[in-house]
Order: structure tokens, then C-alpha cells, then sequence
């Protein structure tokens, strides 16, 4: 009998430990990811990802292709990302903090090479049920995303046919922005 | 007394052993499933309605990569000749296939060590007069399309292909066979 005890408890925790580390162990590494190619940059700041870190985190795409990022946090307030994107082929990405992706938009898709992302925390239960007729998210001039979590990155890639073109595409890319706004 | 609790003890670290081992274990192999029948190309399924999501979200994240954008960019992988022996450095290898109608595809070797990643792309590659891609692996330079791997060790390949007809379906499984030539 004491056996048996041993055994069911030794497959609860079995069961707890592959669950914790599932729901822990990558959202941390991506995290921790994140932080480092913000650098400086820091939250809510619109940057350029290094080379290196680019090697590593895309190993699919080419060294002279581009990749802007946003790591935002939308727990105090809103974030618009105003991206400048140049002409061919690019996608847009928002990561939640747990790695997941939860919005993807292409050149094709979105019609515009400049356009505004805003990024905000999606309401709660209660929130969505105290709502009247619930909000307007299609805005005119760009796309509103909602994260479960205050956390997240969002990563524009540029497809680059010639790595001479690349000063160029980047000094484009440079002018997109990521900052807070009021609600 | 003494050795009940030493059997307490055992049964509680098997647990933790058995979770941790098992969540790793479901990472590397339940998220992963088979291009095609037969196909050496291995692919993770990260669309939020797969049921083996979490896993093939953790399989990139724990390897310090960000997952691709689902419905935007499929990914393969492959560390396999067409033989099913590991593809090995020192090797040479040609991979020949007709590429997908895709508007950006990449072969690549992820290569976390140099400073720019080996990849071969719709843009940079040179088909055949029939449309046929060739591209020798090998640690020397060689003619035409060319992958060098920095090191004599084994490594995979990763094909990425983007979004449309060839991202939609299952026409996105790669068209490319890998060939041993010369060891």
C-alpha cells in the first residue's frame, strides 16, 4: 500500500514537473533572447537586430537580410510601432512573451510600405463584459494587435537581393519608430 | 523509519527526473513529424491549431531561435542523406530538386559561429534550363551554387520556404533529394 502511495505520488509529480517546465522553461529562454538583441535599445524602442544575434536567432535567412525589432511592453500603455519599410519583400511578426506568434503581416498583405502597428493588452473577462458594444480596433491608418501578455517582441524581416543594398534598406528601415502612446 | 523515508525520498526524485526527461523528450520528437512519406526532411508544425503547438513552439525557443511565422514561413529540417546516414562535414553532398513556386525560398546551414550564415536563395540561386537547382556542399569553394559548412562535423539543413501556394499545402514539402558524392 505504501508502494502504491509512492508511485501515484511520484506520477503527479511527474506530471507537475513536465508541465512547469513546458510552461516555463522556453517562455524564459525566449526572454532571454529578447533582452539581449534590446540591448540598449531597452523596451518600447525601435532597433536594428546585430548581425550576430541575427545569424543565431534566423539561421535560414541570409546574413545580408534585415531584421528591426520592438520589444515592447504594453502593461503601462499603448505601443505604436510606425514602420518604414522599403519596397520588396518583408513580413511582420509579433511574439507574445511566451515565444507564441500571436500577428503576421506581409508586404502583399498589407499594402503599405509604411504603416502603425498599435499594440495593446487585451481586456480581461470581466473588462470584455463591462464593454457597451465592445471597441473599434480597425483604425485608418494601420492594424491594432491585442497580447494576453504585457510582454513581447515584434520583428520585421527585409529580404535583401543584393547585400550592396543593403546601407541603403537600412537607412529606410531606420526611420520606423516604437513608442508608448495614450490611450 | 530511515528506510521509508529513503523510498520517499527515491520515488520524489523519479518523479522530477521523469517529468523533466519526458518534456525534453516530447520536444525533440513530438512536435516533429515527416514532410512527406519517406521524406528524410522533418518538420514543426507552430500553428496555434496543431495539437503539438506547445512543443514545436519550445523546440525553437529552447534552441535559442525564434519560431518562424506560421501562414507566413514553413521550415524543414533535415541532418540526413538520402540514404539516412548523418550529413557529415567532411563530406561533400549535392542537393538537387526543382525548387517550389514560392516567392522566396532559402537552403541554409546554421551556422552560429561565422559571421555570415551559408544560404542559398531564390534570389542568389542559378537554375538549370529546365528549372532544376544543384547545390554542392562541401567544405572547399566549388562551382555554381555552393554551401560551405565551417566545421568537419555533422550539421542539418534548413529549407524555408514563404507563404502562398507552396506555404498553403502539401506541395511546401521540400522538392530536394541530398546525395553523398564524395567522402
Amino acid at each position: 500500500m505504501a508502494r502504491l502511495y509512492w508511485i501515484i505520488t511520484a506520477a503527479v509529480l511527474a506530471v507537475a514537473v513536465h508541465t512547469a517546465y513546458m510552461l516555463l522553461a522556453p517562455a524564459r529562454a525566449f526572454e532571454r533572447n529578447v533582452e539581449r538583441i534590446a540591448g540598449e535599445a531597452g523596451r518600447n524602442a525601435f532597433f536594428v537586430i546585430p548581425p550576430d544575434q541575427q545569424n543565431r536567432l534566423f539561421p535560414a535567412f541570409p546574413s545580408a537580410d534585415m531584421f528591426g525589432a520592438c520589444a515592447f511592453d504594453v502593461s503601462a500603455a499603448k505601443v505604436a510601432l510606425a514602420a518604414q519599410m522599403p519596397k520588396g519583400l518583408w513580413t511582420l511578426t509579433v511574439y507574445s512573451g511566451a515565444g507564441d506568434v500571436i500577428y503576421v503581416l506581409n508586404d502583399r498583405q498589407s499594402g503599405a510600405d509604411s504603416f502603425t502597428v498599435t499594440l495593446s493588452l487585451a481586456p480581461s473577462l470581466i473588462e470584455m463584459l463591462q464593454q457597451a458594444g465592445g471597441e473599434d480596433t480597425g483604425g485608418t491608418t494601420g492594424w491594432d494587435v491585442q497580447t494576453a501578455k504585457p510582454k513581447g517582441i515584434a520583428v520585421l524581416w527585409v529580404s535583401i537581393a543584393e547585400p550592396e543594398q543593403r546601407p541603403a534598406l537600412e537607412a529606410i528601415l531606420r526611420q520606423s519608430s516604437c513608442k508608448t502612446v495614450a490611450s | 523509519m530511515m528506510r521509508e523515508f529513503l523510498r520517499g525520498i527515491f520515488y520524489l526524485l523519479l518523479g522530477v527526473l521523469g517529468g523533466y526527461l519526458s518534456a525534453t523528450a516530447a520536444v525533440d520528437s513530438f512536435g516533429a513529424s515527416p514532410a512527406g512519406a519517406g521524406s528524410q526532411w522533418q518538420h514543426w508544425d507552430v500553428a496555434p491549431s496543431s495539437a503539438a503547438h506547445p512543443y514545436a513552439i519550445a523546440h525553437y525557443l529552447l534552441a535559442g531561435r525564434f519560431p518562424p511565422p506560421s501562414g507566413q514561413i514553413m521550415e524543414f529540417v533535415t541532418d540526413l542523406d538520402k540514404d539516412g546516414n548523418a550529413i557529415d562535414g567532411d563530406c561533400i553532398y549535392r542537393v538537387t530538386g526543382k525548387p517550389a513556386a514560392a516567392r522566396w525560398w532559402s537552403i541554409a546551414l546554421p551556422e552560429t559561429e561565422t559571421a555570415a550564415n551559408p544560404v542559398v536563395t531564390a534570389e542568389t540561386a542559378v537554375l538549370d534550363a529546365d528549372g532544376l537547382l544543384t547545390v554542392t556542399i562541401s567544405r572547399h569553394p566549388s562551382p555554381g551554387n555552393w554551401l560551405g559548412p565551417a566545421s568537419g562535423e555533422n550539421y542539418s539543413l534548413i529549407y524555408a520556404v514563404s507563404e502562398s501556394e507552396a506555404a498553403s499545402g502539401t506541395t511546401a514539402a521540400p522538392p530536394f533529394t541530398i546525395a553523398r558524392t564524395e567522402c
